[in-house]
């Protein structure tokens, strides 16, 4: 198999790295590994790699999805982590990697920690509205169950949004001037992790 | 969590800065953690070195990546990078009463050492003053007291002149840094040691070669130019740091030669690099080779003054493209000479990418491309354009002057003819006619530098600059043809800080003050300020027409070329 699933984690200071800047340090770490992707075709071929649900800028994750396609065979996948680490800055840690069983578009819910770094956490009883800006400037009202958040510190909550939806409009929405933001878990519509 | 690893960070300090990071734009600069980054926490010696503009400028800039490497190769000593924070990041800094930190540790610049700035560019000055202050670092030498710690020292081209910047430093490195860097560094360990004074400390490294300190010398006039001798086996870093985050050039460099043959008279380059050296076509391929493995890059930039004059570039291009090819990395070659480029040459950089094609004639009549000892003619000129389109290629870039010594309004006009027939070559010879032609006519303003046999040259006037500006407009009317301008006013800042003395301390620290440091940038560049802070020190002439009163180290006219302007 030359398509490729690869696991990964962005922690520490790296949450500061974009989603561009994110691509050229995977690009770069396949260049020094010497494990060549498959190139695009056409007039200015670029290597196929895509990340699969974009992270904002801040915000730290445990379960991040690049997919590739290799141009040669590269061997076992469950030997890709320990060849392609010792390539990457620190704070990116590919953690596993397979053959990919879902689409991204199977993506449906994101769940995320929030520790309030300034403010508390006063987690409502009944379901909430959460307000997004759409691109064409109206404004989308979601709503967000009462049992999709869930205290798990003192200073902590966990929630499950959809996956467009940040979990910084809900700290907004419950009041938390500053938040850190990790997320933790990515599932498809029927609540199965995405793999 | 902020992985900081210097434990003199409080919590809310390092909350602070997390929430900062978040306000600001491209918080990547300010992170640092990158591919290849040296952190050396136990350190017996701790070493800034900071650039005096952003992290996309200085993390481009090869003399940062070989001095890093330099100085983090030596047993005890800590290398760390700072650079200059953009203007949001300098303001919440401020607001939050935080200073300036090192990339590596988070540490405050003030806790270091040693602080070197490497200063390529004059209109940087502000930046690297406004470092100091948001250091809480007292600017001025004379007032940081007798203590060992920290000494500013400063390198790079604008040592060419050091004196606008005397005030503030305690050793400048002039000429090649990477050797002195090592022996200050090294000096000042013994000093630590052996419990020394500031004072002595500098008695003692002013008398190393290469080395300026302002306390002890009554000027610049007598230090001999540092110059690395065997520039083959001198330090390559491999191992550079690689950013994660878009930078100017972001590529892998090999430095081919150091120094150019040419002897142009307005290039100060070519007099403080001389004399030429250059690698060997072994040793090149094996550290091109190493630096690529080691980045990734996609890019390699073969540098160099006058790459062209490489005396065994095809051997070497062909032998870096048995590597590259493969790999889908692209060759870049600065900009070359015209009588260099041949369709030789042209054909081997094409085969893995087109890039834009720059030349230099520098002035638009043969008569003042000899003044300034620019030995081309306009045959090679219009011939390499000839080659370039006949090539396919369908833009060339073109590099002018204006305000060269002896230069008359027909010379300035010189310039437009001189496009229009190289617009009347690609109408001859262009393969692609409908997809037409776009020749770039860059005019900058000439800037008389120390060290060149043109520094004592009175600038033109930037009224004066203005009126051959429009001249040329009105001539470059047409559609294929792209005119660009210097702002003279930038121009004629630079000439007094390349050219003044020590009065201008003051005046640079009052635009650092200003809240608009990063001078070197068109968004924060502002002539008012500079005009006002010349006026308050009295250094405002009336007729902008200032002597001649830089204090250049003599010895620099013998450097290279001719210098019998």
């Amino acid at each position: 198999m030359r398509k490729c699933r690869l696991f990964f984690e962005k922690t520490g200071k790296t949450k500061y790295i974009s989603h561009l800047d994110l691509m050229r340090v995977f690009r770069r770490m396949f260049n020094r590994a010497e494990i060549p992707l498959k190139h695009s075709e056409g007039f200015n071929p670029h290597p196929l790699l895509s990340i699969v649900l974009p992270l904002s800028l801040g915000q730290e994750s445990v379960c991040e999805f690049l997919d590739v396609t290799f141009e040669d065979e590269v061997g076992s996948f469950l030997r890709l982590p320990e060849r392609l680490n010792p390539y990457l800055p620190n704070g990116i840690r590919i953690t596993r990697a397979a053959v990919p069983l879902m689409k991204p578009g199977d993506i449906a819910l994101v769940r995320s920690e929030l520790t309030a770094v300034s403010g508390a956490w006063n987690l409502p009883a009944a379901n909430i509205t959460v307000e997004k800006k759409t691109k064409s400037g109206n404004i989308r009202q979601i709503e967000v169950d009462a049992s999709a958040l869930e205290r798990v510190g003192e200073t902590t909550i966990a929630c499950t949004l959809p996956s467009d939806v940040s979990p910084q409009l809900l700290a907004n929405t419950l009041g938390v001037e500053y938040c850190e933001i990790r997320r933790a878990a990515v599932f498809d519509g029927r609540g199965k992790e995405f793999e | 969590m902020w992985t900081y690893s210097n434990k003199e960070l409080t919590i809310n300090t390092i909350m602070t800065i997390e929430q900062i990071l978040t306000r600001v734009q491209k918080p990547a600069r300010y992170i640092g953690g990158e591919f290849g980054e040296i952190f050396k926490p136990d350190a017996e010696i701790r070493f800034a070195l900071c650039f005096p503009d952003t992290y996309e400028i200085g993390m481009s800039n090869l003399g940062i990546q070989i001095l890093y490497s330099v100085l983090n190769n030596m047993d005890g000593v800590s290398c760390e990078r700072c650079f200059a924070p953009w203007d949001d990041m300098a303001r919440e800094l401020k607001s939050a009463n935080l200073p300036l930190f090192a990339l590596e540790s988070g540490g405050a610049l003030s806790d270091f050492d040693i602080i070197g700035f490497s200063l390529g560019y004059e209109m940087s000055y502000p930046a690297m003053l406004q470092m100091l202050e948001l250091a809480n670092i007292e600017p001025y030498s004379k007032n940081r007291g007798n203590g060992l710690s920290p000494i500013i020292v400063a390198g790079g081209a604008c040592i060419a002149n050091p004196e606008p910047i005397a005030p503030f430093i305690d050793l400048a490195v002039f000429g090649d840094g990477e050797e002195a860097i090592a022996e200050i560094t090294e000096l000042y360990r013994r000093a630590k040691r052996e419990g020394l004074s500031k004072r002595d400390f500098l008695k003692l490294a002013s008398e190393l070669e290469g080395i300026y300190a302002p306390s002890v010398h009554k000027d610049c006039g007598n230090v001999k130019r540092r110059i690395v001798k065997d520039f083959d086996s001198s330090h390559f870093p491999a191992k550079t740091i690689v950013p994660s985050t878009e930078v100017v050039h972001d590529r892998a460099v090999l430095e081919i030669m150091r120094g150019c043959p040419n002897g142009c008279r307005f290039c100060q380059a070519c007099f403080i690099n001389a004399p030429v050296r250059y690698k060997s076509v072994d040793t090149l391929v094996k550290q091109a080779i190493a630096a690529l493995k080691h980045t990734g890059a996609q890019e390699l930039n073969l540098a160099s003054l006058s790459t062209g004059d490489y005396p065994s570039l095809t051997e070497l291009i062909e032998r870096l493209l048995d590597y590259c090819e493969p790999r889908h990395i692209n060759l870049s070659l600065p900009s070359l000479r015209v009588d260099s480029f041949s369709k030789e040459l042209m054909e081997r950089v094409q085969r893995t990418r087109k890039s834009g094609l720059t030349f230099a004639p520098e002035a638009g009549s043969q008569r003042l491309r000899d003044v300034i000892n620019k030995n081309i003619t306009e045959d090679e000129i219009l011939g390499a354009c000839r080659v370039a389109f006949e090539g396919g290629h369908s833009s060339v870039k073109l590099y002018f002057m204006i305000g060269l010594p002896e230069e008359t309004d027909e010379d300035v006009l010189a310039i437009a003819d001189l496009a229009y027939k190289v617009l009347s070559v690609w109408k001859e010879s262009g393969r692609n006619k409908q997809r037409g032609v776009q020749i770039t006519v860059s005019v900058a303003c000439f800037v008389p530098k120390p060290g060149t046999p043109f520094a004592k040259f009175t600038q033109n006037s930037v009224a004066e600059f203005e009126r051959k500006q429009r001249m040329l407009r009105e001539k470059l009317k047409n559609k294929s043809i792209k005119y660009s301008w210097h702002n003279p006013q930038v121009s004629y800042v630079e000439w007094k800080l390349a050219t003044g003395g020590r009065e201008l301390a003051p005046v640079l620290l009052e635009v650092a003050n200003s809240g608009k440091a990063l001078q070197a940038w068109d968004e924060f560049f502002d002539f008012r300020l500079w005009r006002d802070a010349l006026v308050n020190s009295a250094e405002w002439p009336d007729d902008y027409y200032v002597p001649y009163k830089g204090y250049y180290p003599s010895h620099t006219k013998e450097a290279g070329g001719n210098s019998d302007a």
